[in-house]
């Protein structure tokens, strides 16, 4: 039990990262950018390579990760998605193909195989009883903070205020004087930067294979769909909801049906309330 | 009529005897293409034409084919069994194709925009998920089910076997898409509101163009899984199967039913031909690549090319009558 409360947490936060830039390009822009869970990836390689294979200090890999996945989802949004805001169609098509890319980009790299990355922070930890790697923890706690962040820079800066204007009315956003290039931009690369966070965990929760993304991918579906695409808070909650599920899942009936429960109740929420738990 | 349609038939003429005269791997590499050419033409009638992207493809051809493949494969089970033959159990999986369609096209429908896809592909990996882990002595699993009975034997008839299903889903569809039906498809597509808003009930509209969809997906998948004579969730449900659709559609050219059969045959023998130049991934990696490029400069795909290029030549005739 008390192993899926904090198994469960530290995968919904995780999830919540993920969903969390997905659910803001689909906010801000009004597109869904499918290579975001690529960038989840790549990050989680990165950071692999520079902290271990390279040996730089933590800091340099958090940083290099970090930046290699924000410039990533900029280098997207600047190379075409800017001229095909009106045209979802060709977002969701190319989106999906950059995933596969950098999915073969990664192949190519470092070759179709597990690679177990070593805990960020050694060492365990008692809890009530049951032993818990310190990295778990670590990376709960992490996950924390950069929502705590996103959801303080959403709230208080004016880029914040310009982004829920541009989510609300994107005409009124422009005749008020906001730039929405300069937003989007803005929301794709803390997206990015969201996604390289979850990346480095994610990687050294489970384990870094090319493939890899399609799981969070799919997952972050769910969590958006349940919790109202565009919205942050039901982002938060269905991240929780989809997490604790499938940590149940995992532990107590078996591992391949990991990703069924979350799908299901997201399939329900369609139904039953077509705009999520906190749509507008 | 005849002058309009000459290309067309001279095109069907060589489709024909092409088999006579080309090797035997060829032969193969024709029939893959043509079953790919069915998948993205049975993606064009519902994504191309109204604008709502599937990304649940490989579930309807998944049900059909496990349908089929269930009901007449012959060993391997625990519980002896009712072994049904192939003229029964290929109509229930193309039925199995459009009721399981029709499972998720009823939630998803009550939503606009990306919802659908994001349901759609969600089926996908709850099928891949149940069939991988419920009863796997019965699905085979994640091994598949091998050894199944096969429709025709031989690469020749195999090849006509799949040429004339193709022809004939491009010919039921084209006749479809060009008639009133295909053109509110494609209002609904430019803007839903103002089909809603002249009376017209899209959601009637889009629910036939989604049956055609699963029909023929659900077609080709049963007759893909019997050529192959074997099937498994790795291929089935793969993120690379359900792009290699996609991507047949759109750089064929989306919402033409005839692009989707010239994306099929090209991407099929790029692939082919770009192995001895390039290694494994590379292969894969370049043709990525181009695929992304091919999307964003030109989002109508090589029927918009060939319009171009038509359009260049009418007026560089006309100038030249002038």
């Amino acid at each position: 039990m008390e192993q899926i409360l904090i198994q469960g947490a530290l995968l919904s936060g995780l999830y919540a990262l993920i969903a969390l830039g997905f659910t803001m390009i689909f906010g801000v822009g009004g597109v869904l950018n499918l290579a975001h869970a690529g960038y989840v990836m790549v990050a989680g390689y990165m950071f692999y390579m520079a902290t271990y294979i390279l040996g730089l200090p933590l800091a340099a890999g958090f940083a290099i990760a970090i930046s290699v996945s924000s410039g990533l989802a900029v280098m997207t949004y600047m190379a075409w998605v800017r001229r095909f805001l009106y045209n979802p169609v060709v977002v969701f098509v190319s989106t999906l193909i950059l995933a596969l890319l950098l999915e073969h980009i990664m192949t190519l790299a470092f070759f179709r195989e597990n690679i177990n990355v070593p805990p960020i922070v050694a060492g365990n930890i008692q809890i009530l009883g049951y032993s818990f790697s310190n990295n778990l923890i670590v990376a709960l706690i992490a996950s924390w903070i950069c929502i705590a962040i996103v959801l303080l820079f959403v709230r208080r800066t004016h880029m914040g205020r310009a982004m829920r204007a541009l989510a609300m009315d994107r005409r009124g956003a422009i005749i008020s004087g906001i730039n929405p290039d300069v937003v989007n931009l803005t929301t794709w690369a803390i997206s990015g930067a969201l996604a390289g966070v979850a990346g480095i965990f994610y990687g050294s929760y489970t384990f870094l294979v090319p493939d890899m993304w399609v799981l969070p991918l799919i997952m972050s579906f769910a969590i958006v769909v349940i919790g109202g695409l565009g919205s942050i808070e039901g982002t938060l909650v269905g991240a929780h909801i989809v997490g604790f599920m499938e940590t149940a899942t995992v532990l107590a009936i078996s591992d391949k049906l990991r990703s069924v429960p979350g799908l299901v109740i997201m399939i329900i929420v369609l139904v039953l309330r077509p705009r999520g738990l906190f749509g507008r | 009529m005849i002058r309009r349609l000459r290309w067309w038939l001279i095109a069907i003429a060589v489709m024909c005897v092409l088999p006579l005269f080309v090797p035997m791997s060829i032969t193969r590499l024709l029939v893959m293409a043509a079953y790919l050419a069915i998948f993205a033409m049975s993606w064009d009638m519902m994504s191309g034409y109204t604008g709502y992207v599937s990304f649940g493809h490989p579930f309807l051809i998944g049900v059909a084919a496990y349908v089929s493949a269930f009901l007449s494969h012959q060993e391997g089970f625990q519980p002896p069994h009712i072994v049904l033959p192939l003229y029964i159990t290929i109509p229930l999986g193309v039925a199995a194709a459009v009721g399981g369609g029709m499972l998720f096209f009823l939630p998803s429908m009550r939503v606009r925009g990306p919802y659908f896809s994001l349901v759609s592909l969600a089926f996908m990996e709850i099928l891949h998920r149940l069939i991988i882990a419920i009863r796997p002595e019965y699905t085979g699993g994640d091994r598949g089910l091998p050894a199944l009975p096969a429709v025709v034997t031989g690469a020749v008839p195999n090849y006509y076997l799949a040429l004339g299903l193709m022809f004939a889903v491009a010919i039921g569809l084209w006749f479809v898409t060009r008639s009133d039906v295909g053109y509110v498809l494609k209002t609904i597509r430019m803007d839903e509101d103002v089909v809603e808003a002249s009376g017209i009930s899209t959601y009637k509209f889009k629910r036939f163009a989604f049956i055609l969809s699963a029909a023929t997906a659900g077609l080709g998948g049963v007759f893909y899984t019997h050529y192959l004579q074997s099937l498994g969730p790795r291929w089935a449900f793969s993120a690379t199967f359900l792009l290699d659709i996609i991507i047949a559609a759109v750089i064929g050219g989306m919402g033409t039913i005839t692009g989707p059969i010239f994306g099929g045959y090209f991407l099929t023998f790029i692939l082919e031909y770009l192995r001895p130049y390039l290694f494994g991934q590379w292969r894969l990696f370049a043709y990525a690549l181009a695929a992304i490029f091919i999307v964003i400069y030109r989002p109508k795909g090589f029927y918009g090319i060939a319009q171009d290029v038509r359009g260049w030549f009418q007026r560089r005739r006309i100038r030249g009558e002038v």
